[in-house]
């Protein structure tokens, strides 16, 4: 059996260790907040071919390696629209109007877009299914019954019991 | 030597045809004079294509610029092993790449097992052939390393062009981790041709009992392996050389190296229940058949240039190729299965919801259908425009979104599968192994909530990684200290004694636990800050907690390239702490650029400085700055996995005592006390 102490020194040892790791992550400022065109721009894509992001194009093997002029001028623009008042709603569909559906990044979930976003739960459910019915049927099927042969003791069985409890409890 | 490599490769396919051919007939005629010569000539296909192989290095090395591969790939002044690393830069070095890594694995299975299991190899030899010979096919006939560069003469009669120097190897590529990333990630998809030989073979044969899954397991787990170190090695990579502050961006070429990887580890798993109790058998033989048919897959995406990624090779005609292979397969696999589908049936039962069993199964439902998730976002944008005729774009929101959901279930999975019972766990043992670590799971969660944490997915990654790290810990634990009590020796050493007892099941537990740091380094990822600014010699910038002052700026010119390096002071609270020197250089040869990123790495956060270039409009020099959180544990927790495999793959260092028969019974008294009888030993297996 393991110890109580030990136990409240792991548990112990673990809460420092976690709240070490949630310190380490709360140092860190959140998204900078005056950023909102680059959020933006990480939900739109990038059209210069590099398959990144407006919002975190770098371009890579050209010259420079920032946001190539197809991102700058989208997050530009998404800054100028900011400005205005607008909405990230309004933005994005104004993106998706002068570009297509395919400058955001992720497809909107309407329409066929619906099958993309469903079916890897369609097919957990199917799966789940097919497993629930496997163990069904694991469960049913009829045991194996053991030949006629030399009877096991009462005291055998026992025996083997108490050595099975003693390597079960060690373990 | 172009046509000595264009010769031996020619000579390899005629050869393979040949051992495929008389594999056949051996195990039809079982006549043993024909089984050996298919296994030797099986054998020399691989010797040839090292030849090839190895003569495709040489005209890289001595700058044979007649030869259009290395003129396209390379250039005088290339250092020799970018040079090397250059054989697989392009479509049909890569492809002959991948058939001189299969004919290695290949080679040493016929090696091994060479008049071993006269029953099951001649099938796996015949399989195995098989599928070098379809590579084979690619090698010599549609994509060829070895085409000559020339051109017609006034006369019309063909010349030969040997060009002065050639187009130099893509900037991405230059750099020390790409001369071993596609080795060992071709290593992997390669490696799961071995599995899916012997699961066929058996199946074809209807080879006895579970012999085959003992035969493929150390293969399949090197396989694995490789694949695992090979999908991190190229994150890093990405994360070191293409500046962008990342390490993944579900590029179809990412996502193509990690399908077969998931549905590899739910047969890593699945294959416990038909080694423990004959379960399984249909759904791991697919399993294997599915593994091996994505890495397929996986390479027809990278090539076949159905799917647009920054990754992938040039478009080309060698796609139908790859399909026509993928369907002759599922066609061989399903026909071979329908067949023999009487020899795969179990007949074991389960004894309870909550055992061992189930979450295995659960567990392969999660992996596969993560696997469904990866495969279905890659290909949307295709079905997409076929069905809508509108290409949409399926980027890194839309992954995340579907994935996140999912590796919570499997980190939680990760924690309770490997300690439910074989076949039936009680209430008392489930608080007994869950209890503590799920409290603590939930203590540390409402600590980080206390503390301002308010990302859902990051909060539940805490809990779940301080569950699964307890679970572990404490399994390690119990085991060893029962061992410490019983030999009198300290915890470490119990705990090193356990290890080398069941290397398999506690090589498990480490890798599981490489994949909570894993987790943890990902969940960083939601605190990234990064901050872009012209910073001319003498500026400063913040980022978090650092100060960035830019000291000086050189240029130099290299033999292959012309670099600009910025000098970076980094101090924090007032202390220098280092000097980072991120650069950019230019490649004339290919007039391309690439980003030399600097790092200063800890547990706690990355800080990676990115010199972008000069600004287009000031002409300034521009850095860019990232603050990644804890992103150094991802590459630990690769180590980690790695050391957990090797583990997982060693023998049992005590072996399991089991008792024979006595020599002479009438004398040994008595004859089966175990401490007169002989003892024979076994390696002993979870």
């Amino acid at each position: 059996m393991i110890d109580a102490r030990f136990i409240w020194r792991l548990g112990s040892m673990t809460i420092v260790v976690a709240a070490f790791a949630a310190t380490t992550l709360l140092a860190q400022a959140p998204v900078q907040s005056t950023d909102r065109a680059k959020a933006l721009g990480n939900q739109l894509m990038c059209t210069c071919g590099c398959g990144d992001t407006a919002g975190s194009c770098s371009h890579p093997g050209a010259a420079f390696s920032g946001p190539c002029e197809v991102a700058k001028a989208k997050l530009k623009e998404m800054n100028e629209r900011i400005g205005r008042g607008e909405s990230d709603g309004t933005i994005l569909q104004a993106f998706v109007k002068e570009y297509g559906e395919s400058s955001l990044a992720a497809p909107p979930a309407r329409g066929f877009n619906w099958f993309a976003y469903t079916f890897p739960g369609v097919a957990f459910a199917i799966g789940l299914v097919l497993v629930i019915m496997i163990i069904r049927q694991w469960r049913h099927r009829p045991r194996i019954e053991m030949a006629s042969g030399p009877a096991v003791s009462a005291e055998m069985l026992e025996h083997a019991r108490r050595q099975i409890e003693r390597d079960v409890q060690d373990d | 030597m172009d046509l000595f490599g264009s010769f031996a490769l020619l000579l390899a396919f005629f050869c393979g045809l040949y051992a495929f051919g008389g594999g056949i007939a051996a195990i039809i005629t079982r006549r043993p004079l024909l089984i050996k010569s298919a296994r030797n000539a099986g054998m020399a296909v691989c010797v040839l294509i090292w030849l090839g192989f190895g003569s495709l290095a040489y005209l890289f090395q001595t700058d044979n610029f007649s030869m259009a591969y290395v003129a396209e790939h390379s250039n005088r002044t290339l250092p020799a092993f970018f040079k090397f690393a250059a054989i697989w830069a392009g479509q049909q070095g890569s492809l002959l790449f991948w058939s001189f890594l299969l004919s290695i694995y290949v080679f040493s299975v016929l090696f091994t097992y060479r008049g071993k299991h006269p029953e099951l190899m001649p099938y796996v030899g015949v399989v195995m052939v098989g599928v070098q010979l379809f590579f084979l096919t690619l090698n010599n006939f549609i994509a060829s390393p070895f085409g000559i560069l020339g051109s017609t003469a006034p006369s019309g009669a063909m010349q030969w062009i040997m060009r002065g120097d050639g187009n130099g190897l893509n900037p991405l590529l230059q750099y020390p981790e790409m001369v071993i990333h596609p080795p060992i990630l071709y290593s992997g998809y390669t490696g799961f041709t071995i599995p899916f030989a012997f699961a066929l073979a058996a199946l074809l044969g209807r080879y006895p009992g579970e012999k085959w899954i003992h035969l493929t397991r150390r293969w399949t787990m090197i396989a694995w392996g490789f694949q695992g170190v090979g999908i991190l090695l190229g994150a890093h990579w990405a994360y070191a050389v293409l500046g962008w502050g990342g390490y993944w961006m579900w590029d179809p070429v990412e996502n193509a190296s990690l399908m077969p990887w998931l549905t590899g580890t739910a047969f890593l798993h699945s294959v416990m229940m038909q080694e423990k109790r004959g379960m399984m058998r249909v759904w791991n033989v697919w399993l294997v058949f599915t593994t091996f048919l994505l890495t397929i897959f996986g390479t027809f995406l990278t090539r076949s240039g159905v799917v647009n990624s920054v990754h992938a090779f040039a478009q080309s005609s060698i796609g139908p190729w790859f399909l026509g292979f993928i369907g002759l397969v599922l066609l061989v696999c399903f026909v071979s299965y329908w067949h023999n589908r009487s020899y795969l049936r179990s007949d074991n039962t389960l004894d309870s919801l909550v055992s061992r069993e189930s979450s295995f199964l659960f567990n392969n439902l999660i992996l596969l259908v993560a696997c469904v998730a990866v495969i279905s976002g890659t290909l949307f944008p295709v079905l997409s425009e076929w069905v809508r005729g509108t290409k949409i774009s399926v980027g890194v929101p839309f992954f995340n979104r579907i994935n996140l959901p999912i590796a919570m279930f499997l980190l939680f999975l990760t924690g309770v599968g490997p300690l439910l019972a074989w076949r039936k766990t009680s209430m008392a043992s489930l608080r007994k192994n869950f209890g503590w670590p799920l409290l603590a799971g939930i203590v540390a969660g409402v600590i980080g909530m206390a503390l301002g944490l308010r990302n859902f997915y990051v909060v539940t990654c805490l809990i779940l990684s301080v569950f699964v790290t307890l679970t572990i810990l404490l399994e390690f634990y119990r085991g060893a200290r029962v061992i410490a009590s019983r030999s009198n020796i300290n915890l470490l050493s119990g705990v090193a004694q356990l290890t080398m007892r069941n290397t398999r099941r506690y090589g498990g537990y480490i890798v599981h636990f490489g994949i909570v740091l894993i987790f943890i380094g990902i969940s960083g990822t939601a605190f990234n800050q990064d901050k872009q600014t012209e910073l001319p010699p003498g500026a400063q910038m913040t980022i978090g907690p650092y100060r960035l002052t830019h000291q000086t700026f050189d240029s130099t010119d290299v033999a292959n390239y012309k670099s600009e390096r910025a000098t970076i002071a980094v101090d924090r609270g007032g202390k220098q702490i280092i000097m980072l020197y991120p650069e950019k250089r230019f490649y004339p040869s290919n007039q391309e650029s690439g980003t030399m990123v600097a790092i200063y790495s800890t547990l706690k956060e990355d800080l990676y400085v990115v010199y972008a270039g000069h600004s287009p409009e000031t002409n300034q020099p521009v850095i860019h700055a990232y603050l990644n959180p804890l992103v150094k544990w991802i590459w630990l927790g690769g180590a980690v996995m790695v050391l957990g495999t090797l583990l997982a793959m060693m023998p049992n260092r005590q072996p399991v005592l089991a008792l024979r028969t006595a020599v002479e019974p009438s004398r040994a008294a008595p004859a089966l006390s175990p401490s007169h009888a002989p003892v024979q030993r076994y390696d002993g297996h979870d």
